[in-house]
């Protein structure tokens, strides 16, 4: 089967008042459909660069992103914004829920910007709101709902499009344990019924229930428990070169 | 259906943030409001101009006696008695661009009615000088010019003097005296209004120019036969200049001065006088309009300046709106309709105050305003305009946000 993911030798490079920082540097990774992979490393290791990259967010310096066969590097913004749009979903640490709208209205956001309908907007987030188990509390403001609640939010809004691929940067990293697990158990259901999920974490308890961890250091892969065997094969003998 | 909630978005932001909005919005109430008054202002001083000019009458000249100069002092113009009525004639007569020289004589006089009086301007004419103003009675008649070879007592009045000697009772036919001489009232004049000076042109009272000589003005004068005005109509607008040069050729004549002595009279253009009024009027406007205008550019920078610091503040609102795939330009849509609501919502309120302003001023100032539908119309375009030319810096702003730079705001 064809990979979601291709990374072909990405390089990022970041400016820091006028000097250059490596972010990221060679690396070169596949993600299949199905799979719940953990992206681990001290801080300041290129984590969320490669988040923003995989995302979309972000355009890797050098490099080939191929996202389900399509080449991301030439896209224009509005392309890219599409993109987000309908194939990825993301959580973060700090939820960025929008305070001035319910959680209902949070949800929908991304609907809203595919021109969804109004009333087929409102059915559809009402529905991710229940699969993450939120659907009494649609009307309210997100300052009215727990740490745990307002993650659930935004899981429920990253999984509303029904992307190909959720993206998670340390998203129980501001939750205390028994909320953390719940929102990971919420995570590993949601890759069960077959969302991919690439969750960025440091804590090796939350990478834990992840199949495959990728350990990342200075901007570069350092360790990967899952890869496909052609994958790792080339990169040894790019190693080797 | 979109763009309906698109609205809602804006007017929601706008409420979250209320304290900030009110401000900007003062800023366009102000500007709207002073461009409302000002140009409701200039409108009704430019309507008042013209209605003056309209009841000027057409196509009128006005030939005076010029200054009278007694043992080296110059006395008002119009104080001299050199001209006649035997020069309107002759001026009727000799230059053929006139279709009437009317004669006029006038004073200020008591007139009384049975126990009433009232000082009035006392006019004495030839039935012409009510054909050259256009002047028609609203009840009775004019005089005829048998009356004025006869040298009748009778007397046309303007309204008003009918309203204070009679009290809205009957006019025709009743007497007023004047000194010892008392006239019949044949007509009353239809209303008329102020003329361009003030004055009221309906507190008048017209006796035959005979009349006049024999009975009052004439007598209180050195030459009775000296006219203070003559009334001149010619054909048309465009003969007007040659007309006044040609009567001051004939009257030069008449009046037997020699080459390069001054007129003894003036030949003027009233029309051109309160066209020249009417200048000076709207360059003052457009003076006041301008800084008037300044104040609403004020308030434009206010909501631009509102508006960069919303960008600023909501960056990370925005990081998360791209995040989940809103497109550069639905962005620059958002904070621009914010700005565009800023601006329509201040227009709104500013027209009201404006309005206000113009129902105040006439009661507080007594001057003419003029609040026109259309004038509202521009005043909500202009402040709409606004919103886009001030909004325009600050969504651009926000739209060329990358998303993860954005995002990175949240801390």
């Amino acid at each position: 089967m064809k990979p979601l993911v291709v990374l072909d030798r990405i390089f990022k490079e970041h400016r820091l008042g006028g000097q250059a920082v490596q972010a990221l540097a060679r690396v070169s990774m596949e993600i299949h459909r199905g799979e719940f992979v953990a992206v681990t490393g001290p801080s300041g290791s290129g984590k969320s660069t490669l988040l923003s990259i995989l995302g979309c967010l972000d355009r890797p310096s050098r490099g080939d992103y191929l996202l389900d066969g399509e080449k991301i590097l030439q896209l224009p913004r509005r392309r890219l914004a599409e993109l987000r749009n309908r194939r990825i979903g993301f959580v973060f640490q700090s939820f960025n829920l929008l305070p001035d709208l319910t959680a209902l209205e949070n949800v929908g956001l991304p609907l809203f910007y595919r021109h969804e309908r109004l009333r087929n907007a409102a059915a559809r987030a009402r529905m991710a709101l229940e699969q993450v188990g939120l659907s009494g509390r649609t009307d309210h403001s997100p300052a009215q709902l727990s740490g745990g609640e307002q993650q659930r939010v935004a899981i429920a809004r990253a999984i509303v499009n029904d992307p190909d691929l959720l993206l998670a940067d340390e998203p129980t990293g501001a939750l205390d344990t028994a909320t953390r697990d719940m929102i990971l158990a919420l995570l590993v259901k949601l890759n069960r019924i077959g969302l991919t999920v690439l969750l960025v974490t440091h804590d090796s308890e939350v990478a834990a229930h992840a199949q495959r961890t990728i350990r990342l250091r200075d901007g570069q892969i350092v360790g990967d428990s899952g890869m496909a065997i052609g994958q790792r094969h080339s990169i040894s003998l790019e190693a080797v070169r | 259906m979109r763009s309906l909630s698109y609205i809602l978005f804006a007017v929601r932001s706008l409420r979250a943030h209320l304290m900030r909005s009110m401000l900007a919005v003062i800023g366009i109430i102000i500007g709207i409001a002073a461009v409302s008054v000002v140009v409701a202002l200039a409108e009704g001083a430019r309507a008042e101009v013209s209605r003056q000019i309209a009841s000027l009458g057409s196509n009128l000249l006005l030939v005076q006696p010029g200054a009278q100069v007694t043992q080296g002092v110059r006395r008002p113009a119009g104080s001299s008695l050199s001209l006649t009525a035997g020069d309107a004639v002759a001026v009727a007569r000799e230059v053929p661009e006139v279709v009437i020289a009317a004669p006029f004589v006038g004073d200020q006089e008591t007139v009384i009615s049975g126990d009433t009086n009232w000082s009035t301007l006392l006019a004495g004419v030839t039935p012409n000088f009510f054909d050259a103003r256009g002047w028609t009675p609203a009840e009775g008649q004019l005089f005829r010019t048998e009356q004025v070879a006869s040298a009748a007592k009778v007397a046309v009045i303007g309204r008003t003097l009918a309203r204070e000697l009679f009290h809205g009772g009957e006019a025709l036919g009743q007497f007023v005296r004047i000194g010892r001489t008392s006239y019949a009232v044949i007509g009353v004049l239809a209303e008329k209004g102020q003329d361009f000076t003030g004055r009221d042109q309906d507190d008048v009272m017209f006796i035959p120019l005979s009349s006049a000589k024999k009975f009052t003005i004439g007598r209180a004068q050195a030459n009775p036969d000296a006219v203070h005005t003559i009334l001149v109509k010619t054909e048309s607008a465009d003969t007007m200049g040659e007309a006044g040069s040609w009567i001051s050729r004939v009257l030069r004549q008449r009046h037997k001065i020699a080459e390069g002595k001054p007129d003894d009279f003036r030949v003027q253009n009233l029309v051109q006088i309160a066209h020249t009024r009417d200048k000076t009027y709207r360059q003052f406007t457009l003076l006041v309009s301008a800084l008037a205008g300044i104040s609403l550019l004020v308030g434009g920078i206010g909501v631009m300046n509102i508006m960069l610091i919303a960008v600023s503040e909501r960056t990370n609102e925005i990081g998360v709106r791209l995040v989940v795939g809103a497109c550069p330009a639905d962005i620059r849509r958002q904070f621009l309709l914010e700005a565009i609501l800023l601006c329509g919502i201040g227009g709104l309120l500013g027209l009201a105050t404006g309005y206000v302003g113009a129902r105040v001023i006439p009661l507080a100032l007594g001057w003419p305003v003029e609040f026109n539908e259309a004038m509202a119309v521009i005043a909500l375009a202009c402040s709409t305009l606004i919103g886009i030319a001030f909004g325009f810096l600050p969504a651009e702003r926000a739209a060329r946000l990358e998303p993860s730079v954005a995002l990175r705001h949240s801390g």
